[in-house]
């Protein structure tokens, strides 16, 4: 070959790699949207749906009013034990199953003997695999270990700590955690991080280890091999000689990459439990991720488990026990987010697909536990479809709302857009417009016609017989306060001339602590309701009312209240106008004004006008009537999934899934009803609740929180079904809204000139 | 005939590229210019949803008029610039580089500039009000409209004046040398010499600015967002919008008319040009 052919050759070669790497770029990825929950990765990990043998989670039945649970055990005989407080008959109990709880059995225990015990303060025991209970109760500054036996007899030992002195004396008797290890040892740690070995016999403890300096948040033992967790670490040792363990860099890696693992441990359980097989060789582990195993001294851990298959993946569950069965099945103990508990059983299926072979993707702007939990209790009942959450704001990447928006609808452009929607934050409307929603009324439907569901919501969103979003929550603006303020609140205009009304009287501290920003979204809430025309357009005169009033509001109050505003660190939640309701007890306001999200802010609502005869009603009533809507649901029109978005849809609305948050009323009137029941008898003897302030006055507040009168109940619900029309969700229309408003209220254009400016803005969004 | 062919297999990895990212995209988007964004054909009916679109006429006013203001502004100030660096002699390659700085300063720097100087709050009232004058709103007047136009000024004319530069040093010198000797001034030679010579440049440096005229969206979306004052709301602003909203047939409908018209206008200048 020639020279020339030579630099031929060479060229065209160039040429050929120019155009592959230029190529190499088209190759499919995973979608552009935020973050994803896993089960796309674990997909592509598995190369395909093709993989078979997955571990499936069924939920078994738990005994009936369970306040709290201590510990789980898996007996020698096979029985699972339970020892748990039953705040309907107010006794701790012993329950346990021989049929993965069909039927639970409830251990008779010698009461009388344990009376001392079961007096004390008990924050933890441990079940031996024999049924042994191991109660920890500090008595009088004496720490007793109570010890009931499988037969039901009780011996009580006085534990004596050999480095009481050698430690902070407050802190040494309050015992954090206790556990049996392989051993059948009981172990036990107290608030200084010491562990100690306890002799069952004598009560003499024998000190571990004193892990002091780390600061250990929670512990588990895995066969002999004890795993503290401490920030961003594991310190292992061994529960029968108290040796430390060469340490695990997986575990402190993961420790390292995700804080939330070594969150102190509270009564609702931990982030990560621990198991073991064959005296710890090999260790199991259970995070939101999934269930790992892992040998000790191995560079990776092994996923048994994907959480965001499972339970497991819910975020506001956290976790109590794991419990290795054998090989192909795990028990779990877990705490839902409104304190239940949880008995979940993990079983190897080597038939089911490893992952499921429907994938249903569902996307929101914003993460939330509510939709986590409709997910979990979804994925529980369809195990056969694996949802893929998307989250548009993952929070990590500085990603902005527009660009989120923007990676959403390249999706749908590319056609690999979600299947479901949650359409708080986008442009729903628009979406409507351009026929990319689907009519759920038939969903909408079957679920009135199921569980009910709030008519006078169901008519805001009915759209010619066609309804395209329909909210799973919402929410109203509430005004309380004395008669008079209550009446004012029922217009903007009436708000606005009873603020100047009081600054002429010479009167401060009317209107809640607030920033210019948290006024405009109070009012906005209220108000903004109002301003659609039915052609789509934005009404002036109710814009400059709104501005008018607020700049009104804003200037009758003292202008260094902003400046308090902020040295208190601008609350978060005062930024979507949360009602304080407690301000005018506390004598920091005449009035207070903002939305009313739950039941148990209801509660406080209601035990204000009980307690003190202050007042509430719908806020800006007199002008509209209007509601805030919060998880708006759509499903795309172009989903080929239709009957699985609609399951989810249905899963999302239902009333199972209704009762589960705080964050808005739920609109299913099942779920509607099962919160008024829980809020009606919510406090007892045996639970209370209440605040107590001391202003820097000197001025001394006490509430105590009572369960709403059944008038009150109706009086609220009457309010929720007064609310015809839903704010303005648009984010454009806000930003744009709250943007001006902020100038004009701080004096740096005139309200004309804002609401000017409002309204090119507005006109030119709503002209595009 | 080889090196037709050769040459034909140097341009190919980048046509191929050009195919592949503008070319066949483009003809789809011409495709979905007919076509509804949920599917289905509808004629013409996206053209005239965007023809009577009050905000596309507002953009394409202002971006027509934006070009009609920058881009003889630009020629004409790049090009004196050049013919003084360019005279300058050796101190030409030192001057150059000052010039073409502002090219190399990121949007989002400038953009940060723009709010430091032009805010309500910022430099440029403040040196007014030092001076007596009364501030002004600059970029929520009509005012934000010669904001945009002295941005764009700024930051593109002294890589147009490189161009020019380069089109200058293509004249042969002695062509200046016989004029001299005939005794024809700086302005003949200016007029009678050089403007004819860079002439064929001419049509590639307007083309090229007047593309890059639309780059300027990016400091007046950093500085306002997607609703800024009226006067300097354009064409992007729209499209960026519409693929926010997911309005396809009207980001299509319109992309289809924006080349079409870019595509006349250059068309026109390159026939106008030909013909002197």
């Amino acid at each position: 070959m020639n020279g020339k052919n030579m630099t031929r050759l060479i060229s065209l070669l160039l040429c050929l790699v120019l155009m592959t790497a230029g190529l190499g770029g088209c190759k499919k990825t995973s979608p552009s949207t935020g973050e994803t929950n896993g089960a796309t990765e674990l997909l592509a990990e598995e190369g395909g749906t093709g993989g078979k043998g997955r571990f499936l989670e069924t939920e078994l039945p738990l005994p009936e009013n369970i306040r709290r649970l201590y510990d789980t055990a898996l007996l020698e005989n096979g029985t699972i034990a339970l020892f748990l407080w039953n705040d309907k008959e107010n006794i701790y109990q012993i329950q346990e199953t021989a049929d993965e709880g069909e039927s639970w059995k409830v251990r008779d225990i010698d009461l009388e003997a344990a009376t001392e015990i079961f007096a004390g303060y008990i924050d933890t025991a441990a079940i031996s695999a024999d049924g042994t209970v191991g109660i920890l109760s500090k008595n009088d500054d004496r720490l007793l270990l109570g010890l009931i036996l499988p037969d039901g007899s009780v011996e009580k030992r006085e534990l004596t700590l050999p480095d009481m002195e050698n430690q902070e004396q407050d802190y040494a008797l309050n015992i954090t955690g206790s556990a049996f290890d392989a051993e059948g040892s009981l172990l036990i740690e107290n608030l200084n991080s010491h562990f100690y070995k306890v002799d069952l016999t004598t009560g003499n403890c024998e000190l571990l280890q004193d892990l002091e300096e780390k600061y250990i948040r929670h512990f588990g033992v895995a066969g002999n091999k004890v795993l503290a967790v401490a920030e961003g670490e594991a310190v292992l040792f061994d529960s029968t000689t108290g040796e430390l363990l060469e340490e695990e860099t997986v575990l402190n890696d993961m420790l390292a990459a995700d804080s939330s693992l070594s969150e102190t441990v509270s009564d609702s359980g931990k982030p990560l439990v621990f198991a073991g097989e064959n005296g710890g060789e090999v260790i199991f582990y259970v995070n939101h991720q999934g269930l790992f195993c892992h040998t000790p001294g191995g560079s990776v851990s092994e996923q048994l488990i994907n959480g965001s298959l499972t339970s497991m993946g819910d975020t506001t569950v956290s976790f109590l026990d794991l419990v290795m069965v054998d090989e192909e099945h795990f028990l779990l103990t877990a705490v839902g987010s409104q304190g239940e508990a949880k008995l979940l059983k993990y079983s190897y299926d080597k038939d089911a697909p490893s992952v499921p072979e429907t994938e249903l993707k569902v996307y929101a702007l914003e993460d939330s536990s509510f939709l986590r939990q409709v997910i979990s209790a979804y994925q529980k009942e369809h195990q056969d479809v694996y949802v893929n959450l998307q989250i548009g704001l993952s929070g990590d990447d500085g990603m902005t709302a527009e660009d989120a928006v923007r990676a959403l609808n390249t999706d749908i452009l590319a056609g690999s857009g979600p299947d479901v929607l949650i359409l708080d934050g986008l442009p729903a409307e628009k979406y409507i417009e351009k026929g990319m929603l689907a009519d759920i009324s038939p969903v909408i439907e079957e679920i009135a016609g199921k569980d009910g569901i709030f008519e006078n919501v169901r008519q805001a969103y009915d759209s010619d017989g066609a309804i395209y979003q329909f909210p799973a929550r919402f929410y109203v603006s509430l005004v309380n306060g004395e008669e008079e303020a209550v009446e004012a609140g029922s217009s903007l205009k009436k708000l606005a001339d009873f603020m100047t009304g009081k600054k002429t009287a010479g009167e401060s501290k009317i209107f809640p602590m607030r920033s210019a920003e948290n006024l405009l979204e109070k009012l906005y809430a209220a108000d903004s309701a109002a301003w659609m025309e039915s052609d789509g357009k934005l009404t002036e005169e109710a814009v400059k009312e709104y501005l008018s009033c607020a700049k009104q509001i804003y200037d009758a109050e003292p202008t260094e209240s902003e400046d308090v505003y902020y040295s208190y660190g601008g609350m978060a939640s005062d930024t979507i106008g949360t009602l304080d309701a407690t301000g005018v007890a506390l004598k920091t306001s005449k009035l207070n004004y903002g939305t009313i999200v739950s039941m148990t802010e209801f509660t406080t609502v209601y035990s204000m006008k009980s307690q003190y005869g202050i007042d509430y009603e719908l806020a800006d009533r007199e002008t509209v009537k209007s509601f805030v809507p919060c998880q708006l649901a759509g499903i795309s029109s172009q989903t080929e999934k239709s009957g699985e978005a609609e399951e989810f849809l249905q899963a999302l609305l239902g009333a199972e899934c209704g009762a589960y948050s705080f964050s808005g009323f739920p609109v299913n009137r099942t779920a509607y009803e099962e919160v008024v029941e829980d809020a009606a008898n919510r406090y007892d003897e045996y639970s209370q609740g209440g605040i107590a302030v001391s202003t820097d006055e000197g001025d001394f507040f006490e509430m105590t929180f009572e369960n709403p009168t059944p008038e009150e109940l109706d009086k609220i619900t009457g309010i929720l079904e007064s609310a015809e029309k839903p704010a303005c969700m648009d984010r454009v229309i806000k930003e744009i809204v709250l943007e001006q408003g902020e100038k004009a209220l701080k004096g740096d254009m005139t309200v004309e000139e804002a609401v000017s400016e409002i309204m090119k803005k507005c006109s030119l969004y709503l002209a595009e | 005939m080889k090196k037709k062919y050769t040459g034909y297999l140097f341009v190919l990895p980048h046509f191929s590229g050009v195919c592949l990212f503008l070319l066949l995209p483009f003809l789809d988007v011409v495709r979905r210019a007919f076509v509804r964004t949920a599917g289905g054909f509808c004629g013409f009916e996206n053209f005239k949803l965007v023809l009577t679109n009050e905000a596309f006429r507002l953009a394409a006013g202002n971006t027509v008029k934006f070009t009609l203001v920058c881009l003889p502004l630009l020629l004409l100030l790049s090009l004196l610039l050049a013919v003084l660096v360019y005279s300058t002699g050796k101190a030409a390659g030192i001057l150059k580089n000052c010039y073409l700085v502002p090219m190399a300063v990121p949007a989002a720097c400038v953009a940060l500039l723009w709010k430091l100087l032009f805010d309500s709050h910022g430099l440029v009232n403040g040196v007014a009000a030092s001076l007596g004058g009364t501030p002004v709103d600059w970029m929520n007047t009509g005012s934000a409209f010669g904001v945009l136009v002295g941005s764009y000024l700024w930051k593109n004319t002294g890589y147009v004046m490189v161009l020019w530069i380069a089109a200058l040093d293509g004249i042969p010198q002695t062509v200046y040398e016989a004029a001299e000797i005939d005794g024809a001034g700086r302005a003949a030679a200016f007029f009678y010499i050089t403007l004819p010579c860079i002439r064929p440049a001419a049509f590639t440096i307007a083309v090229f600015s007047f593309l890059n005229s639309f780059k300027v969206f990016r400091e007046a979306y950093l500085v306002a967002g997607n609703y800024p004052q009226e006067s300097i709301y354009l064409l992007q602003h729209v499209f960026n919008n519409w693929f926010l909203s997911l309005s396809v047939d009207k980001m299509v409908a319109g992309a289809v008319l924006l080349a079409l018209v870019a595509g006349a206008a250059v068309w026109a200048l390159q026939r106008t040009l030909e013909r002197q």
